[in-house]
């Protein structure tokens, strides 16, 4: 029997047979025994993983997360007392640095031919910040002034990276135009393309951006288009190539981890702070398979599709999800009462 | 022996309760088609249906604008509406605390005063221009998309909107439909108020004035005011529809102006 049939099999027996009648005051789900999700994607809340002292380590938004090979996690947050927490995979806070980055926002981590760096996206700075693990500044990419779309470097506020294997750093600008800026690795402005618009290769809100390794011989870029509750892929010459619709989910970056993508959704309604996120698992053929804290899609019919929604609040406003190798996710909140990132460990 | 039950009774109410506040999440609301594929503007009569997929869990609802609890109808299929009601609903299930409500009120139009002219004496805000006055008089609300163009929104300013009717008719009601946002900074009017005159620029006087309780922290909700008007004869009618005033101190645009979003007004018989 395989371990995650093992554990429905137990979980079966605890609810069902063998309780005494007193108990049944007591059977009442507490947080620490909640599982959340769908299918083979299930999780067990753990929602003070990484809880932390706020005087020592304090956060405002939580936005990004990332783990180097090593399994140490880092976190970005939008306090400039400590921009970047790092985290033992066992929710204990290490270290903290950087006090230079008031908008802190996407955490990207690559693997650079043995030496792992980060890239930090600061809206507030109009830049994204490639360092090392420990803080230290290697390069600066600025707002593309070259490209001829941007009057001014406060139109730039960009919100993610992508890294491709060749070093060149796909920007998204998703608080600003809209724009997927392609820079090499030294610097030099390679490409624009998406923006603000109607047609199918328009973003609207182009929150993250995403390698999609799982087609090994052919990487394609996926490319968060928020209020459209889309994902649109691109080549990485930035051909449009087609969209994934997420009726219902504010989606933030993807995250492709083996052969799923997740993502966190930030809000499943308008108005923004209405505390309505979950979690979402697309499998390889980018289906929804897993909704941890929301519903499933429903199946198509002749009805109009019904939007995604939260179904239970385990999160306020999920910004970011990490996927580990044992499928075990981290999620970090934004505006959501300076909480630390919670762990889902997979059942 | 009584007084044991009693108090392992007292002890397991307690228990219970400190488990159902501390210890488990909250259900989402239930999810409505009103907003999503249907207008709760009607005239002879409308179906509305809720749905919430989580196993284990049901709808509870009332028509009457009180708070469901666990004994308030169950929800199994499309509920008929056949006058003007306040539907509300909360998602509830054994292991997790009832949802918060989900709020819709329904407004049924067959005795609407169709006026004969009408016009705001102050534009919107050019940013949520809507379709101008047609806004006001098309019976399409609008809902969480403020950029749908069916919100008029007025920033800092009240809303003046003056219209023209037959000289026979004595509106019996007035209704308007409002948005309170508060992270949008969008908040609950203050205060509407209704004026009449013979003529067309001068001579109104007031009709009826109604103070809203406006919180310091309204929630989000699109609500509706149905006010009672006495009969009176007169051509022209005038609604004032006062804005909040500056954002409260707790809010991060203290201080600023509160931004005041209507999407219809109706007189009705």
């Amino acid at each position: 029997m395989k371990r995650r049939d093992f554990c429905k099999n137990a979980l079966l027996l605890s609810t069902g047979a063998a309780i005494p009648a007193f108990h049944i005051l007591n059977r009442r789900a507490s947080r620490a025994d909640t599982i959340i999700g769908h299918g083979d994607f299930r999780y067990r809340v753990q929602l003070n993983w990484g809880a932390a002292d706020p005087k020592r380590y304090p956060v405002k938004d939580c936005h990004e997360m990332a783990m180097d090979k090593s399994g140490r996690i880092f976190m970005s947050t939008n306090d400039t007392r400590n921009n970047i927490l790092v985290y033992n995979k066992d929710g204990q806070l290490r270290s903290a640095w950087g006090t230079e980055y008031p908008g802190a926002h996407g955490l990207t981590l690559h693997d650079e031919n043995g030496e792992e760096f980060l890239y930090i996206t600061d809206y507030e700075r109009h830049e994204v910040i490639k360092t090392s693990l420990d803080g230290r500044v290697i390069r600066v990419f600025a707002y593309p002034a070259d490209s001829g779309k941007y009057a001014a470097s406060s139109d730039f506020r960009p919100t993610e990276t992508a890294i491709a294997p060749n070093g060149d750093v796909f920007i998204a600008d998703g608080y600003g135009l809209d724009y997927i800026v392609q820079y090499g690795s030294d610097g030099s402005l390679k490409n624009t393309f998406g923006g603000k618009g109607a047609g199918p290769a328009s973003l609207n809100n182009a929150h993250g951006v995403a390698l999609d390794t799982r087609n090994g011989a052919n990487p394609a870029l996926l490319v968060s288009s928020r209020v459209e509750n889309v994902v649109k892929r691109f080549s990485l010459a930035g051909d449009y190539l087609d969209t994934i619709p997420l009726h219902g989910a504010y989606i933030c970056r993807p995250v492709v981890q083996g052969e799923q993508v997740y993502f966190a959704v930030l809000i499943s309604r308008l108005p923004w702070d209405s505390q309505s996120g979950f979690i979402l698992v697309l499998d390889k053929n980018n289906r929804v398979v897993s909704c941890p804290g929301g519903s499933l899609p429903d199946l198509p019919g002749p009805s109009p599709l019904k939007p995604l929604y939260q179904t239970v609040k385990v999160f306020k406003h999920p910004h970011d999800v990490l996927a580990d190798g044992d499928g075990n996710l981290y999620v970090a909140q934004w505006n959501s009462g300076n909480v630390y990132p919670a762990r889902l460990e997979r059942v | 022996m009584m007084r044991l039950l009693k108090s392992l009774i007292l002890w397991c109410l307690c228990l219970g309760f400190y488990r159902a506040n501390a210890q488990e999440f909250q259900l989402s609301c239930p999810q409505t088609d009103i907003g999503l594929f249907k207008n709760p503007i009607f005239q002879d009569s409308m179906l509305v249906g809720l749905w919430f997929d989580f196993e284990g869990a049901e709808i509870r609802y009332t028509l009457d604008g009180s708070l469901p609890n666990n004994a308030s109808p169950l929800y199994r299929e499309p509920i008929v509406i056949q006058k003007s009601a306040t539907l509300t609903a909360i998602s509830v299930h054994p292991d997790y605390r009832s949802s918060d409500p989900v709020q819709v009120q329904f407004i049924q139009t067959f005795d609407e005063l169709e006026p004969l002219e009408a016009y705001l004496t102050q534009p919107s805000s050019a940013l949520y221009p809507g379709l101008g006055v047609t806004t006001l008089l098309d019976q399409e609300k609008g809902h969480a998309d403020l950029s749908s163009g069916r919100w008029l929104g007025f920033e800092g300013k009240n809303l003046e909107y003056t219209l023209k009717l037959n000289q026979k008719e004595q509106p019996g009601a007035l209704v308007v439909s409002t948005l309170s946002a508060p992270g949008s900074w969008i908040f609950p009017p203050r205060r509407i108020e209704i004026r009449a005159s013979r003529h067309k620029k001068r001579g109104f006087r007031q009709i009826a004035a109604f103070d809203l309780q406006a919180s310091d922290h309204p929630s989000n909700e699109e609500k509706i005011y149905t006010l009672p008007l006495r009969k009176h004869r007169a051509r022209y009618w005038r609604v004032l529809v006062q804005h909040y005033g500056p954002l409260p101190d707790w809010h991060p645009g203290k201080g600023k102006p509160a931004w005041l979003f209507v999407d219809e007004i109706l007189l009705q018989r």
